[in-house]
C-alpha cells in the first residue's frame, strides 16, 4: 500500500503540464455541466414560481348563510389535491379590490351596492397543478349547493404547461447530452495520461506486478483530477452566479447539498474515467503485443 | 522446469513465426537460442512468460499452463522468471536502487526484505556504487547489469536474455556473459537468444538453432546463416 501511494505520488509530480491539462480539461468540462444544472436549477424555480401563482377561487352565491359556508369550506378540504381553504367575504373582496386599484378606487362610486360575491380561495398542493387535475378540481366544487362558479385561469394554466414540458424535455436531452460527454472527456483525457505512461505500464506488466498494482495509482490520481477540476469549476461557477446575480436578483446558486453533489459528482467523474480509461490501456496493451501488428510484420519484411 | 509441447505460433492469422515446436528446458542449464534476426527468437521466449499464447498446441512452465492459465496467475508466473531485453526495459524516471527494489515492491515482498535482497542483487552484478544514478547516466552496460539485478531480485528458477549484448559495447558484452555464467553456476538456469555467435562458449551450454519458426540443428545455422557475414 505504501508503495501505491508512493506511486501515486511520483506519477502526479511527473508531467505537471499534462496534469494541468488534464486537470483544466476536467474543469471545464465539470464547468459546462455545473453551468447546465444551475440552469435547471433555475428553471424550475420560474416553474415553481408560475405554478405558485395559481390560484383557484370558487365564488359563492349571494344569498348564502354562513352555516352554508363553513359546511363548503369542510367538503372542499376534503377534496384530494387541496392543501387549505380561505373564505373571502364580499366586504373583504372590496377591501382587496379597493387595495388593488389604488387612487383609482373612486371607479368604484359608480356602483351604489357592491358588486363582488363572496369566495373561497383554494390553495392546491403542487403535484396537482396540471390542467387536468385542476379540471377536474373545480369540476367536484362546481357541483356543491351555495356554488356559483369556479376559476382557475384554465387557458393560463394549459399554456403554461405545454411551455414547461416542452422546457423540460429539451433540459433532459441536454442533460443526457452533457453527461455523456463529460464521461467521454474525462475518460479520453485520462487516457492520454495513462498513455503516456504506456511504457512503464508495459513494463511493470513483465516484470510481474498485479493489475492492482499498476492500476490503483492511475485510479487514485485521476480521481484527484476528478476532485479538483470540480473544486476549481464550483468556485468559477460560484464567482459567475455572484456576477450574474447582480444584474438578474433572482438567479439562485445551489444549496450546500447540492454543492457536495456536485463535488462528488466530479470525483465520481474521475474515478469512473479513471478505472475505464486504465484497463481499458492495460487490455490494449496486452492485446497489441499478443498478437498482430500489421504495420510491425509489413515493416520487417520489406526491411 | 519448462516444455513446449507442439506449439506454433501465427500472426495475423496468417503469419507463421513458430512451427510445431517441441522442447525442454531443465533447471540449472545455459541454453542458447540461436537463428537470425526474424527466426522466432523473441516470439518463443515471449511464450515462456506468456506475453503471448500459443496458436497451437501447449506450454508448461513449472505448474502453470498456458491452457488453463488465469489472467491474475501471470503475476504469480512472471515471479518466477526474470526476463531481460536488447533494450534493458528500465523505468526511467527512477535511480538504479528504486528500479530493482521496483521488483520486489510489485510482487509484495515484506518490506524489512527489500533493502537487503535489493542491496545483495546489485552487488551480484558489481553495480552497487551506482545505485544512485538514473538509467540515462548510465552506459549500455551498466544498464543491463540492473537489469540483471532486477531479475535477479526475484531469485527465479531461469532468466530469460533476448539479445542482452544487442546494445552493449564489447567491453560490457564480455562483463554481461560472465555475470551469465557466474548466475548460472549458483544454480538459476539460462535461456539466451542471440543472433551473435562468437558469444557461444560451446562447453558451458546447450545450443538450439531456430529458422524460420523451425527447430534446426545449430550446426546448420553456424554454416548456412551465420557464415556469410549475415549477422546484423
Ligand atoms: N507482434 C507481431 N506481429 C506480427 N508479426 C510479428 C510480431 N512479432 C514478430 N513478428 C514476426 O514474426 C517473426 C519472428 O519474429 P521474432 O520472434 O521477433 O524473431 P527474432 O526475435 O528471432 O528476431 C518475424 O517475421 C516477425 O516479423
Ligand atoms: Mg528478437
Amino acid at each position: 500500500m505504501i508503495y501505491i501511494l508512493q506511486e501515486t505520488f511520483k506519477g502526479f509530480f511527473k508531467n505537471k503540464s499534462m496534469n494541468l491539462i488534464t486537470i483544466g480539461i476536467i474543469t471545464i468540462s465539470i464547468f459546462i455541466f455545473g453551468l447546465f444544472i444551475i440552469g435547471t436549477v433555475n428553471l424550475l424555480n420560474v416553474i415553481t414560481n408560475a405554478e405558485d401563482r395559481v390560484k383557484m377561487v370558487a365564488y359563492l352565491k349571494e344569498d348564502i348563510t354562513e352555516e352554508q359556508i363553513k359546511n363548503l369550506e369542510n367538503k372542499i378540504s376534503t377534496i384530494l389535491g387541496v392543501q387549505t381553504t380561505e373564505y373571502i367575504s364580499k366586504e373583504q373582496a372590496l377591501e382587496d379590490f379597493k387595495k388593488d386599484l389604488k387612487e383609482n378606487s373612486n371607479l368604484l362610486s359608480a356602483f351604489e351596492t357592491n358588486p363582488l360575491p363572496p369566495s373561497i380561495k383554494i390553495n392546491i398542493s403542487m403535484a396537482f397543478k396540471t390542467p387536468e387535475n385542476l379540471k377536474e378540481i373545480s369540476e367536484k366544487i362546481k357541483i356543491f349547493d351555495g356554488i356559483d362558479d369556479v376559476d382557475y385561469g384554465a387557458e393560463w394554466i394549459n399554456e403554461l404547461d405545454r411551455m414547461v414540458k416542452i422546457l423540460f424535455l429539451i433540459d433532459v436531452i441536454l442533460g443526457i447530452i452533457i453527461v455523456f460527454a463529460s464521461i467521454f472527456i474525462v475518460f479520453n483525457t485520462i487516457r492520454l495520461t495513462v498513455l503516456s505512461r504506456k511504457e512503464q505500464i508495459d513494463i511493470m506488466d513483465i516484470i510481474g506486478a498485479t493489475e492492482t498494482y499498476i492500476e490503483t495509482p492511475y485510479i487514485i490520481e485521476g480521481t484527484i483530477y476528478g476532485f479538483f477540476g470540480s473544486f476549481l469549476s464550483t468556485i468559477i461557477l460560484y464567482i459567475l452566479v455572484e456576477f450574474i446575480s447582480k444584474k438578474i436578483p433572482n438567479i439562485i446558486f445551489m444549496n450546500k447539498n447540492a454543492l457536495f453533489f456536485f463535488l462528488f459528482f466530479g470525483t465520481l467523474l474521475g474515478l469512473i474515467g479513471s478505472i475505464l480509461s486504465v484497463k481499458q490501456c492495460i487490455f490494449e496493451i496486452r492485446e497489441i503485443k499478443k498478437d498482430d501488428n500489421l504495420k510491425r510484420t509489413l515493416k520487417k519484411r520489406s526491411a | 522446469m519448462i516444455e513446449f509441447r507442439n506449439v506454433s505460433k501465427y500472426y495475423k492469422n496468417d503469419w507463421l513465426a513458430l512451427n510445431r515446436i517441441n522442447l525442454k528446458f531443465d533447471k540449472g542449464q545455459f541454453y542458447y537460442l540461436i537463428g537470425r534476426s526474424g527466426a522466432g527468437k523473441s516470439t518463443l521466449l515471449k511464450m515462456i512468460y506468456m506475453e503471448i499464447f500459443p496458436s497451437e498446441g501447449e506450454i508448461i512452465v513449472e505448474n502453470f499452463s498456458s491452457k488453463t492459465i488465469k489472467q491474475n496467475e501471470i503475476p504469480l508466473l512472471r515471479k518466477r522468471i526474470g526476463v531481460i531485453f536488447q533494450d534493458f526495459k528500465l523505468l526511467k524516471d527512477r535511480n538504479v536502487y528504486d528500479n530493482v527494489a521496483f521488483a520486489l515492491q510489485v510482487t509484495g515482498e515484506k518490506y524489512q526484505n527489500i533493502r537487503k535482497k535489493t542491496l545483495e542483487a546489485l552487488s551480484l552484478v558489481k553495480i552497487s556504487h551506482k545505485r544512485n544514478s538514473f538509467p540515462y547516466q548510465l552506459s549500455g552496460g551498466e544498464q543491463q547489469k540492473v537489469a540483471i539485478a532486477r531479475a535477479l531480485v526475484k531469485e527465479p528458477f531461469i532468466l530469460i536474455a533476448d539479445e542482452p549484448t544487442g546494445n552493449v559495447d564489447p567491453e560490457g558484452t564480455r562483463e554481461i556473459m560472465d555475470i551469465l555464467f557466474d548466475i548460472n553456476t549458483k544454480g538459476t538456469a539460462i535461456l539466451m537468444a542471440t543472433h551473435d555467435y562468437s558469444l557461444i562458449k560451446k562447453s558451458i551450454g546447450k545450443i538450439i538453432g531456430l529458422r524460420e519458426g523451425k527447430i534446426v540443428n545449430p550446426e546448420d545455422i553456424f554454416k548456412l546463416d551465420f557464415s556469410g557475414g549475415s549477422k546484423e
